[in-house]
C-alpha cells in the first residue's frame, strides 16, 4: 500500500486556482437569468412609469430637490461628484417625460427580450441616470433593480423566453447582434449569476452585522417595533405582539438568517432553508411593511440560486403525445 | 433525477466555450475589483466610529470612489438597523396670497398613491431629517476652539438649509402658495403595553412630536439630534425597550474628520 502524498502548498494553490476557474468560468444556461430579466424589467417599467407621471415633482427646477440643489449636493471635490447624471441639467417637463418614456421603452424591450443585448444596457443606463438625479427619494428597491440590471446586461439572457428567441427561430436574427443559442451555456451567464449571488451575500451579511449593533435585535423586540411603524405598515399585524415569544422568535430567526445567509445558501443541504426564509422575510416586507416592490425585487434576486436546468425543466412546455 | 442532472451536465460540457487563459486572467482581475467595490461602502460604513472610519476601510473606499459612486454601489445595507427607529415626517404649512392657510403632511398615504409614490415622499421626509444639523449662534461660533468642527458643522447646516429651501420652493410652486414652512415630525413607536393595555392607536397624534430647529448654546463634539418636543404630552406608561432620543438610529450624527462618502444618497440606515 502506497503512503499518502502530503498535501503541499503547491497542491493548495492548484486547488484554489481550479476552484476559482470552476466557480467563475463554467458555462451556464440562461433560463434562470431570463426569468430574473423579465421580473426586473417589469419592475423597472413600473418604477419609470411613476417617475414619468410625476416627473416635475422629482426632476427639474421646481422639484422637491431642484437642479441647483442636486448639483450642489454632488459638488466637485466630494466623492458624490462621481454619481453624475445628465438630468441635473434638464428642466423642460417635455424632455424629462421624454427621458422617462425612453426609459420605459428600453425597460419594456428588456422585459420582452427584444434586442436584449442593447435594451438591457440602455435600461440600466437610463435607470442609473434617474437614480443619480433622485437623491433623497430612493430606497432599497432602486439599489436592487440597478444591481440586477447591471449584471443582466453582461449575460446573453435574451436567448430564451424572449422575442429575440422567436425571431431567431424564424431566421430573422440580426447578424450584427447575435442573441445566442437557446440551449447554449455561456460563461457570461455564469459570471452574471455569480455576481448576483455574491452581491446578495454582501447585502445580507452587512444587513445582519449592522443589526448586531442594536440591542432590540437581541432582546427580541425589534420585530415588534418594525410591525408598529405606522408609516411602513400596510397590514396590521400588531396582534402578534400578544405573544412576546413569537415576536422574539421571529426577531431571532431574522437576524440569524440574515447574518448567516452567506454561508447557508451555498451547501445544497441548507440552501432550500436559506431561500425559503428569504422568501418569507421578503414576502412579509412586501405584504406587511408596504414595500411590495422592494420585497418582490429581493425575491427575484434570490432566484439566482436556482440552477438553470431546474428552471428549464420547470418551465418546459409539456411535449405533445402522438395520437 | 441523477441521470437527468448528468445528461444536463454532459450537454453543458459539449456546448461549453471556455475563454482562453489571458481572458480568464483579465476577467478575474475585473471580478476582484468589482467585488472590492461591492464591499467597500458597507465595510466603511460598518466600521465608522465617532471621529473616523477604520483605516482598514479607507484606502479601498477612497481609491474605488469613482466606480462605487457612479455604479450606484454606495450603500451601507443597514436596513432597520441598528434598531427599528421612529419615522420622520414633514409638516408643511402653506399660506396663500389671500392669507388662507392649509397644512400638508408628508408622507400621506391618501394623497400619495400608488404606494411607490408614497414611499418616495416618505424617503424625502427621512432625507431632510437625516440632513438636519441645528444652527449655531454667533457667540458659539466665536468661542468654539475646534475650527475644523465648526467648518464641518457649517457645511452640514448649509446643506440642510439648501434642501429645506428647495422643498419650500417646490411647495410654493406646486400649490400656488405665497409662503410655506416646513417642520420635521417624529412619530414615536409605541410599546406593547401602550398598544394593548392603553389602547393607543398607531396613528394617535400623541405619538407625534415636532423636532425643533433651535440654535445651540454650545457646540458638542459632533452634531447631535435634539430631543423632540411632544405636541401633546403623553402621560401613560414609561417607555419599555424604546431607544432614548440620543440613540435613535435614523441618522449618522458624526461628521468623521475624514468623511468617506459625501454622497448624500449613500449610507442610508433604517429605511430599506
Amino acid at each position: 500500500m502506497k503512503p499518502a502524498q502530503p498535501y503541499t502548498l503547491r497542491d493548495w494553490i492548484q486547488d484554489l486556482v481550479g476552484g476559482w476557474d470552476r466557480f467563475w468560468f463554467t458555462p451556464r444556461l440562461p433560463h434562470t437569468l431570463a426569468i430574473i430579466r423579465i421580473g426586473c424589467g417589469a419592475m423597472l417599467v413600473y418604477v419609470h412609469l411613476i417617475w414619468a407621471i410625476f416627473a416635475t415633482d422629482f426632476m427639474g427646477d421646481s422639484a422637491w430637490i431642484d437642479n441647483a440643489t442636486i448639483r450642489e449636493l454632488h459638488n466637485a471635490g466630494s466623492n458624490a461628484q462621481w454619481a453624475w447624471s445628465w438630468l441635473w441639467y434638464i428642466d423642460s417637463p417635455l424632455l424629462l417625460r421624454l427621458h422617462e418614456l425612453l426609459a420605459i421603452f428600453f425597460c419594456t424591450a428588456m422585459t420582452l427580450g427584444f434586442l436584449t443585448r442593447i435594451a438591457t444596457p440602455l435600461a440600466w443606463w437610463f435607470t442609473l441616470m434617474t437614480c443619480h438625479r433622485m437623491t433623497g427619494a430612493l430606497f432599497g428597491l432602486d439599489q436592487v433593480v440597478v444591481m440586477l440590471s447591471m449584471y443582466l446586461m453582461i449575460a446573453p439572457c435574451g436567448s430564451v423566453f424572449s422575442i429575440d428567441a422567436v425571431l431567431r427561430a424564424r431566421g430573422w436574427e440580426l447578424k450584427w447582434l447575435p442573441t445566442g443559442e437557446p440551449d447554449s451555456p455561456s460563461v457570461l451567464n455564469n459570471v452574471a449569476t455569480r455576481m448576483i449571488q455574491l452581491h446578495l451575500c454582501v447585502i445580507y451579511l452587512f444587513g445582519g452585522l449592522s443589526k448586531m449593533r442594536g440591542e432590540m435585535w437581541f432582546d427580541g423586540t425589534a420585530m415588534w417595533f418594525a410591525l408598529v411603524n405606522y408609516e411602513y405598515q400596510s397590514l396590521d399585524m400588531t396582534w402578534i405582539g400578544r405573544s412576546p415569544f413569537v415576536i422574539a422568535t421571529l426577531t431571532a430567526i431574522t437576524i440569524f438568517w440574515e447574518t448567516f445567509y452567506c454561508a447557508l445558501v451555498w451547501p445544497r443541504f441548507t440552501r432550500p432553508i436559506a431561500l425559503a426564509l428569504a422568501f418569507f422575510v421578503h414576502a412579509g416586507i412586501a405584504l406587511v411593511l408596504g414595500m411590495v416592490t422592494f420585497g418582490t425585487s429581493m425575491i427575484l434576486a434570490n432566484l439566482a440560486f436556482f440552477e438553470p436546468e431546474f428552471t428549464k425543466r420547470l418551465l418546459a412546455r409539456p411535449s405533445r403525445q402522438p395520437e | 433525477m441523477a441521470k437527468r442532472a448528468h445528461s444536463a451536465a454532459t450537454a453543458t460540457q459539449q456546448h461549453s466555450v471556455t475563454p482562453r487563459s489571458k481572458w480568464k486572467i483579465l476577467f478575474s482581475v475585473l471580478i476582484v475589483v468589482h467585488l472590492l467595490a461591492i464591499v467597500a461602502e458597507p465595510f466603511a460604513f460598518f466600521t465608522r466610529g465617532a471621529n473616523s472610519v477604520s483605516p482598514a476601510a479607507l484606502p479601498i473606499r477612497a481609491n474605488l470612489a469613482p466606480y462605487v459612486e457612479f455604479a450606484y454601489l454606495n450603500h451601507g445595507y443597514f436596513f432597520f438597523a441598528p434598531n427599528p427607529g421612529p419615522s420622520h415626517l414633514l409638516e408643511c404649512q402653506l399660506t396663500t396670497s389671500s392669507c388662507d392657510q392649509s397644512r400638508l403632511r408628508l408622507p400621506d398615504r391618501r394623497a400619495q398613491w400608488p404606494r411607490l409614490l408614497y414611499h418616495r415622499h416618505f424617503m424625502l421626509a427621512e432625507f431632510l431629517h437625516q440632513l438636519h444639523v441645528p444652527p449655531i449662534t454667533a457667540q458659539v461660533e466665536a468661542t468654539t476652539p475646534d475650527k475644523d468642527l465648526l467648518a464641518a458643522w457649517k457645511i452640514e447646516r448649509s446643506r440642510f438649509e439648501m434642501v429645506r429651501d428647495s422643498m419650500i420652493k417646490h411647495l410654493k410652486t406646486r400649490y400656488g402658495a405665497q409662503s410655506a414652512e416646513i417642520s420635521r415630525l417624529e412619530h414615536r413607536l409605541p410599546n406593547d403595553i401602550e398598544v394593548f393595555r392603553d389602547k393607543i392607536q398607531l396613528s394617535d397624534e400623541r405619538l407625534y412630536a415636532v423636532l425643533p430647529d433651535a440654535p445651540l448654546d454650545t457646540l458638542p463634539t459632533s452634531p447631535q439630534p435634539i430631543a423632540p418636543q411632544p405636541m401633546a404630552p403623553l402621560q401613560i406608561t414609561p417607555q419599555l425597550n424604546q431607544p432614548a432620543p440620543e440613540q435613535i438610529p435614523n441618522r449618522s450624527v458624526e461628521i468623521p474628520k475624514s468623511n468617506v462618502s459625501e454622497n448624500p444618497s449613500a449610507n442610508e440606515q433604517s429605511p430599506p
